[in-house]
């Protein structure tokens, strides 16, 4: 049987480990280079990923957006629909007994011999005179 | 022999490789079959399955009330839409729909398996917001939940002819809604979004940007309005008339501070209505004026100093004969001023006035006061009335058009002629819209006013004075106000009924302005066949 491994140790007891340093820079450039290629694509993977994610928080706050609008067009809908003045007109009436004014509750502002009144002024005249007289007589056309 | 081998297995070779390259070719064929020729189909079923497009909805303008109170206003509903060819389990999905819609189950499952609708069917328009959560949490394929704007009248009735309405489409269907429907409809937009396995969307981009309707600033005040409607009902209900127009004006601008008709409907459930609702009296309906025209016979024969304020007309004792037929006042009038013709309503007073100012004349004048032509008031419907060429009169128009007979006016007409009274002289065009907003608020279009000078002031003075002595002691006492000055006039015609004037139905109206003596507003009320 022959010993393959026979005076192995004789024959490579030449052989020394030693440091290359070009091809351990060489090694070096090729780690960092692989480990920055990694990082980039790490890198734009998260960014991917968290580009992704604020798509979703932006569609759920478009969906919220539209839902708070809706609510608030609702809303001024309900405020409008309160300020419907047969609504209030019924409410002070029946639920507040309140009714309209008699002419005799009025206080008219006293008559004056009116100067030409400009545009926006209004006209004044003496209620007690002309107007009473007027509702007296009947009606005919 | 050994060669026949070597043969043999060079052609089998050669077969191989002759299949090999022919299916390469195969394979590369059907490659540049789906990259290119089939590219943009193939490209359209993945973005399908991979994103979705949503409508942008654009809501239709708003409709403010001179004080920025909502008269028509727009909010969002769902619809629900269903693609039959979609749905796994058709009988369930139209049992779980119709359980929430309150629809009957099997009608919806007929509908469903039409094969008309198996790639679209609306199951029911505009939802409650209930129904919609609840449809949602089904979660069933094949069942979509579209966003659709509604219109809504928040006071219902108020201003309804005048408002209209918006029909299914979303298309203006009536009155202002109708007039300015292409200002008031936006524009919808589009959004895409990329959608994930669990069918959530992520990533949405505005492929059409939305262009929202424009707003409306009508010069209408609804208080004014309701006032205006209530009193209107009160009166058409006292006398059991079948229908009624009132219509208050801004008498230096012709702004439309109020426009009521009555019966009214609801603009919510216009459909609910027979379409004569719809119908904008004020502008659409012909009427024989009777007396109220007296004062623009009166104001154009002042105008053209054929008669003058103190002057003494002879009223023969309440008849007159033109064209061989006789005309009567209701009382027999002697000597009479140009204001007691009018305080006192008389048609032979009317009739006198008309003759001096002879058919042409009158005629002109009728025109210029804008009878027989729209005023343009910013309503859809407009009628020009009737007043017929003086060629075509007959011997006895004169007469009759002296006291508002055979002619034919609208409302908004005759309270625009008599308005120019009010104001000193100046016609102006009535209109109902003082703004027009856009989406952001800017304002984009604001009214103009149009303004034509019709008689000198000094004729409005002195029909106004007369106007008010009609309040003060003649026909129009009713219209006397405590504590403002009021000037008015009453008219009362017949209605023709199959070619003749009926004694029963008859059209009462009353022209007014105030405050004296510088009006602010012009008034017409106007009932048609009281009882």
């Amino acid at each position: 049987m022959i010993d393959w491994a026979c005076g192995i140790e004789n024959r490579n007891y030449g052989i020394k480990r030693i440091t290359d340093p070009q091809k351990l820079s060489e090694l070096l450039w090729i780690i960092f280079s692989l480990a920055m290629v990694a990082g980039v694509l790490l890198f734009y993977a998260s960014i991917r990923s968290q580009i992704t994610s604020m798509g979703y928080s932006v569609q759920q706050l478009r969906a919220q957006e539209d839902t708070l609008v809706s609510d608030q067009r609702k809303l001024i809908l309900e405020e409008q629909t309160l300020k419907n003045p047969e609504r209030i007109e019924k409410i002070a009436r029946v639920d507040l007994g309140m009714t309209r004014l008699r002419t005799d509750q009025l206080l008219m502002p006293q008559y004056q011999d009116v100067e030409p009144l400009g545009s926006n002024t209004l006209a004044l005249a003496n209620p007690s005179r002309a107007s009473a007289e007027a509702r007296k007589s009947p009606i005919t056309d | 022999m050994a060669d026949s081998g070597k043969h043999s297995n060079a052609a089998r070779l050669a077969l191989l490789i002759s299949m090999m390259v022919l299916w390469n070719v195969v394979i590369l064929g059907r490659l540049g079959q789906l990259q290119f020729i089939r590219h943009g189909e193939y490209t359209r079923k993945a973005q399908q399955r991979q994103q979705r497009t949503r409508a942008i909805l654009a809501p239709r303008g708003i409709i403010y009330d001179s004080h920025m109170d909502e008269l028509a206003t727009s909010v969002n509903v769902s619809t629900v839409v269903a693609e039959p060819c979609n749905i796994g389990n058709i009988p369930s999905a139209a049992r779980s729909l119709a359980s929430i819609l309150n629809l009957n189950p099997k009608e919806l499952l007929a509908r469903m398996n039409d094969p008309g609708r198996e790639n679209y069917l609306v199951v029911k328009r505009r939802i409650d917001p209930n129904a919609e959560s609840r449809i949602a949490g089904l979660d069933i394929d094949g069942i979509y939940l579209i966003d659709e704007s509604m219109r809504v009248y928040p006071n219902r009735e108020l201003a309804c002819q005048m408002l209209g309405f918006v029909n299914m489409n979303g298309d203006g269907g009536a009155g202002i809604e109708l007039k300015y429907d292409k200002e008031l409809k936006g524009t919808q937009g589009q959004i895409s979004f990329d959608i994930d396995a669990r069918r959530k969307s992520f990533r949405g981009k505005v492929e059409v940007a939305p262009e929202q309707g424009r707003s409306l600033v009508l010069s209408v005040d609804k208080s004014i309005q309701y006032i205006t409607a209530r009193a209107l009902a009160a009166g058409v209900e006292k006398y059991e008339a079948r229908a009624g127009v009132a219509i208050v004006m801004e008498s230096d601008t012709g702004r439309i501070l109020a426009l009521a008709n009555y019966p009214e409907f609801n603009c919510n459930t216009y459909n609910e209505y027979d379409a004569d609702y719809w119908r904008d009296r004020a502008v659409s309906d012909l009427f024989e004026p009777g007396s109220t025209f007296k004062v623009v016979v009166a104001t154009a024969a002042l105008e053209a100093g054929l008669a003058k304020p103190g002057e003494l007309i002879d009223c023969q004792m309440g008849s007159i004969v033109i064209g061989n037929h006789v005309f009567h006042d209701h009382k027999p009038y002697g000597l009479l001023t140009f204001s007691q013709i009018l305080e006192n309503s008389s048609n032979v007073g009317a009739a006198k006035l008309g003759l001096r100012l002879g058919e042409q004349h009158l005629y002109e004048a009728l025109r210029t006061f804008g009878f027989g032509s729209k005023t343009q008031i910013d309503l859809p419907g407009e009628i020009i009335g009737l007043v017929r060429d003086w060629h075509e009169w007959s011997a006895l128009s004169i007469g009759a058009i002296s006291f508002g007979q055979e002619v034919g006016v609208t409302s908004i007409q005759i309270l625009t002629a008599i308005n120019a009274i009010a104001n000193g002289g100046i016609r102006v065009r009535p209109s109902v819209v003082d703004k027009v907003v856009d989406g952001a608020g800017n304002v984009v279009r604001v009214r103009t006013l149009e303004r034509t000078r019709i008689m000198s002031p000094e004729t409005a003075a002195d029909v106004r004075e007369a106007f008010e002595g009609v309040v003060l002691r003649g026909t129009g006492r009713n219209a006397a106000l405590e504590g403002y000055r009021a000037a008015g006039k009453t008219g009362t015609a017949q209605k023709i009924v199959d070619g003749h004037y009926s004694n029963t139905k008859y059209v009462s109206s009353f022209i007014g302005f105030a405050p004296l003596p510088n009006p602010r507003i012009s008034v017409l009320a106007l009932i048609d066949e009281p009882k």
